[in-house]
């Protein structure tokens, strides 16, 4: 009998499947925590899908550390190829072991640092990251291809190029990491002065990795896109202008796909997904400006349908079942979840609207809030808490008016 | 920006504490650094920073803050209770405060906050009664001078207290009923500030630990790379923060110095209770306001929301009033009277729409933190 065929491991498989949220974080906590999770990982598997809803912080390993900033170039080792302006996943692994080898006694103090971390530390990124992704970019472009590159399925002729441009890219990882973090979370505009520097860097290290970092550069400061077109008028702009076409068109096919937006919108809490949905947003009305040529207007418009379509969706199913369902089950509500989620609602929503109507969210919201100031609610929630509740959802006059 | 057509005051220099006004920790974003102050007929007024960053602040009832903002039921209910308290002081307000998030509309982990905060207060009020009645009693009662009294309250101490209130009371002209009502205002009063030298447990201390802790991280942060500051904003605020420190430093040990004499400043407030009540509150009106900046700044977990936090403090970072130097003898920069840097901001749409959601969130996790 195979492991995968034990009734025990079907059992326990099945009663992971259908464990509530917290527990599934503490399993996936327990099951990243091993040295080696063989089984584990199999047992997990069919959480892949909440967990990319839950996203919880993930523990801080070298190899994650390594390719942060690259995080959103990853792509599945099926739909990578040459001329993607990606990096599949299974080379992540060959590549950072080739890295952590010609690091030495570097990588094992930069592995004690973010012992029992987790990618919600932020600043120790920034910290770890400032030495760990110069010192990458070198290892990568001076070493041979890595021992272990047969496992990912690639031709040893493909590392070169991608070994180029990972290591064009790791080399400007600080420089991104302070230019994003200059902005104040986009409180103050982007620094076109650095834009330009890091282009030049990346162009000068190797051109064709420019639109990868164009597109790293859009998607972590979407105001660049302001920017990009005049950031850089030397002797690389003709390159730098090809590149951001090539960087937009790239984007916009990845939202374009069949699951493009909706992977964003469904993935993490409402509120995450109001945020995915306001960056897409943003992305998007940066990329529509006089000289977007008429394809691209018509792609634009599409994205915009399939982001309102994914952002309602979302929205219905998050009222039903985070918010309604809960407020009306067997156990007693948790306040703090259901403000939560109804925070959440309201971040999605507003965000939302940017790019379609918003008579829908009027309707449902009103609809949530008349059913949460209903007489029947009131048992199962105290009047501040209902209070609360309407106010967020249909905001302090209809709240007050709970209270006359 | 909404806020366009509303009238601006263009500067804001308060000669005293009072025409400052004191900070109210409303949760609506676009509210943040509002103060709130006795206006015309007595009725209190609002003093809000422009919320675009830029300089000047509006001036304005209740009733007009809903041209610049919708203010959520926290900041509705907080408001009615100000318009009903006798007087507008930090002491006050803040007790205003708690109430309202005691009843839960500053969400479950402030109205938890609330609790366990008004539980200590009245523990540390009582410690501080008794501290002060201990004192009194040492400085007084021949017999004890021996050592203290009681390490805690008896009725033996009862006993001997009112014993000795009622033989002082002809010499200070009033009754022993009095000297005890002078006793529980001014244990009250300084309470906060901690009856016992060098105390480090009381509100006001605690405070000044808060506001020194932040400087120096701030200090730190700002020498750890030339990036850091945002035009000279994190300066501004450190040096702000080091100005008031220093102040507030001032009038504690003024504070103290009172307590050590515990008769002289029963005989002090027998003749003028007001004023010897307001040597222990100084401390609180010089601290108004700073203890939020803190929180902002103890709140960002990484460079970028640093610098966020940086740009949102140097926005309400308050105006020290001239009255300070009467309280102090100690001149102030004049940068400290009209801090208000020219804080880079495109317009406060950082804090409408989706983003507001979220900053009231943060606001009310901010008075879950707050004492």
């Amino acid at each position: 009998m195979t492991r995968q065929n034990n009734p025990t491991t079907q059992a326990l498989k099945r009663e992971i499947a259908n464990a509530r949220d917290p527990h599934i974080v503490r399993i996936v906590a327990m099951v990243d925590a091993m040295a080696t999770r063989g089984p584990a990982d199999d047992l997990i598997a069919p959480l892949r899908g909440r967990l990319a809803t839950l996203r919880p912080p993930r523990p801080l390993r070298f190899c994650r550390l390594l390719f942060h900033p690259l995080d959103r170039l990853i792509v599945p080792a099926p739909r990578w190829g040459p001329d993607r302006d990606s990096i599949p996943r299974t080379a992540l692994t060959p590549i950072a072991e080739h890295v952590r080898r010609a690091m030495g006694t570097d990588a094992a103090a930069i592995d004690v640092q973010i012992a029992n971390r987790t990618t919600a530390d932020t600043d120790l990124i920034a910290r770890c990251g400032a030495v760990l992704w110069p010192a990458a970019a070198r290892a990568v472009l001076a070493g041979p291809v890595p021992e272990t590159w047969e496992g990912t399925g690639f031709s040893r002729t493909a590392y070169a190029p991608l070994a180029a441009s990972i290591a064009a890219l790791l080399g400007q990882g600080t420089a991104v990491e302070a230019l994003a973090g200059a902005t104040a979370n986009g409180l103050l505009p982007p620094d076109g002065t650095r834009i330009a520097a890091i282009l030049a860097a990346v162009a000068e290290a190797h051109v064709p990795a420019l639109p990868m970092m164009i597109a790293i550069l859009l998607a972590r400061v979407p105001q660049s896109a302001v920017i990009l077109p005049v950031a850089n008028t030397g002797p690389t702009g003709v390159a730098v202008r090809a590149a951001m076409d090539r960087a937009a068109d790239r984007l916009l096919a990845d939202l374009d796909e069949q699951d493009g937006t909706r992977a964003s919108i469904a993935a993490g809490s409402l509120g995450d997904a109001g945020t995915a949905a306001g960056r897409i947003a943003a992305l998007l009305r940066q990329l529509d400006d006089d000289t977007a040529s008429p394809q691209r207007q018509v792609r634009l418009r599409e994205i915009r349908k399939k982001l309102d379509a994914d952002c309602k969706a979302r929205f219905t199913a998050g009222l039903e079942q985070e918010l309604l369902l809960p407020l009306n089950g067997s156990a007693p509500p948790a306040v703090a979840v259901l403000e939560a989620a109804a925070r959440g609602l309201r971040i999605l929503e507003t965000e939302a609207r940017k790019v379609g109507s918003g008579g829908t969210y009027d309707m449902l919201l009103k609809k949530a809030a008349l059913a949460i100031g209903a007489s029947p609610v009131l048992g199962r929630l105290a009047k501040v808490d209902q209070v609360r509740l309407v106010e967020i959802l249909a905001g302090p006059d209809a709240a007050m008016s709970l209270l006359a | 920006m909404k806020t366009s057509a509303l009238p601006l005051t263009e500067f804001h220099h308060p000669a005293t504490f009072q025409s400052r006004g004191v900070a109210v920790p409303f949760t609506t974003p676009l509210l943040a650094g509002a103060r709130v102050r006795v206006g015309s007929k007595n009725a209190p007024e609002l003093v809000i920073p422009n919320p675009s960053g830029g300089r000047g602040v509006y001036i304005m009832q209740w009733s007009g803050v809903r041209a610049l903002c919708n203010p959520g039921v926290h900041d509705t209910m907080l408001f009615r209770r100000l318009t009903g308290l006798d007087r507008i002081d930090p002491v006050s307000l803040r007790q205003a405060a708690l109430g309202i998030a005691l009843q839960g509309f500053a969400g479950i982990e402030a109205a938890a906050a609330a609790a366990l905060t008004q539980t200590a207060d009245r523990a540390r009020g009582l410690r501080a009664h008794f501290q002060l009645l201990t004192a009194l009693l040492n400085q007084i009662d021949p017999a004890s001078r021996n050592g203290p009294v009681s390490i805690e309250r008896t009725a033996e101490f009862d006993r001997r207290a009112s014993a000795m209130l009622n033989r002082i009371a002809p010499g200070f002209g009033c009754t022993a009923m009095h000297l005890a009502a002078g006793l529980d205002t001014l244990g009250d009063a300084f309470a906060p500030v901690g009856i016992v030298v060098d105390e480090r447990e009381s509100r006001i201390p605690r405070l000044l630990a808060k506001l020194d802790d932040t400087r120096t991280h701030i200090a730190f942060w700002l020498g750890a790379g030339p990036d850091n500051d945002i035009g000279g904003l994190g300066r501004t605020v450190a040096n702000a923060m080091a100005v008031t420190h220093t102040l507030a430093r001032t009038l504690l040990t003024a504070a103290r110095t009172a307590l050590a004499d515990p008769s002289g400043l029963l005989k002090h407030w027998v003749a003028n209770p007001l004023e010897t009540a307001a040597l222990a509150t100084r401390c609180d009106w010089v601290l108004d306001g700073w203890e939020r900046i803190c929180l902002l700044w103890q709140r960002a977990a990484d460079d970028a929301n640093r610098r966020a936090a940086l740009l949102e403090m140097a926005q309400v970072l308050p105006v020290m009033p001239r009255e300070v130097t009467e309280w102090t003898d100690r001149p102030i920069p004049e940068a400290m009277m009209d801090p208000a840097p020219g804080v880079i901001s495109q317009n406060d749409d950082w804090r409408r729409g989706a983003a507001g959601f979220t900053l009231i969130q943060r606001n009310e996790a901010l008075r879950a933190m707050s004492e």
